[in-house]
């Protein structure tokens, strides 16, 4: 697992240096980007939202 | 016949000049996907992508809770002159949303994450969007067409708002920006995979 700080730029984020080519899973919290790597416990997924009707959209 | 085929290798900015290498194939190593990198060819006068080369692309998902800013998910350098006056990116992207009614916005920025949004679309009650971005060079490398409005809902098709335009300067290197707003904080929205092609 590796911590990326964000970087400012404007009223946007970004990190502050590339993601490595080993991630499996990026999460940003607004903070850090939190790089997931083969054998990380992974986070949780985020509620799982309703599905919208066939032909709703 | 093309079994043991191998082109010259260079970095994009150590390619020789293009005018002495008409019609050669390089294979340059410090842009596209790893181990990989981009085919380009001279016309006599620049090195262009030789067909449709891939800059960028991943599937693993990227994704943002806890602010409402901007934020990047991914980036993608476009080389120095590649596009030339005519070349244009194709750009695919797909996104895990929650079906809430809260606005979160994907977007496809060109030329860095205060660039222009070529894609740009709140969207609420849905759970995933899947969408292609296009832009061009129209004749000049700081002049850019795009391929619809950036904020339609759909990527190919018929909108009563005009195609965007943008002024970036392609003869210097530029950053394809896919990025993701959330209009309430605590929701969260996924970048699950992109690809860039630049072409010719």
């Amino acid at each position: 697992m590796k911590t990326i700080p964000v970087e400012h730029v404007g009223e946007a984020i970004q990190p502050s240096e590339p993601f490595p080519d080993t991630a499996i899973k990026v999460v940003c919290d607004g903070q850090n980007y939190t790089v997931y790597e083969e054998g990380d416990e992974l986070p949780p997924e985020p509620p799982a939202a309703d599905p919208v009707p066939e032909g709703a959209a | 016949m093309f079994r043991y085929l191998r082109f010259p290798t260079s970095t994009w900015g150590s390619l020789p000049p293009a005018n002495s290498q008409a019609g050669r194939i390089y294979r340059v190593t410090d842009y596209g996907v790893a181990g990989a990198g981009i085919l380009v060819i001279s016309d006599g006068t620049r090195w262009a992508p030789l067909g449709s080369q891939c800059l960028g692309r991943s599937g693993v998902a990227a994704s943002v809770t806890g602010t409402t800013a901007e934020t990047a998910l991914a980036t993608v350098t476009v080389p120095a002159g590649l596009l030339g006056l005519n070349g244009g990116l194709t750009i695919f992207t797909a996104w895990g949303v929650l079906n809430t009614a809260n606005n979160k916005t994907p977007r496809v920025r060109f030329g860095g994450i205060a660039g222009t949004p070529f894609y740009s679309r709140a969207s609420t009650t849905l759970v995933s969007i899947s969408f292609v971005t296009r832009l061009r060079n129209r004749n000049s490398a700081s002049s850019q067409v795009g391929g619809a409005p950036a904020g339609i809902s759909v990527g190919l098709g018929e909108s009563g708002v005009a195609v965007t335009t943008s002024a970036v300067n392609t003869a210097v290197a530029q950053d394809v920006v896919i990025s993701a707003q959330l209009g309430l904080g605590t929701e969260s929205m996924s970048l699950e995979n992109y690809e860039v092609w630049a072409t010719p």
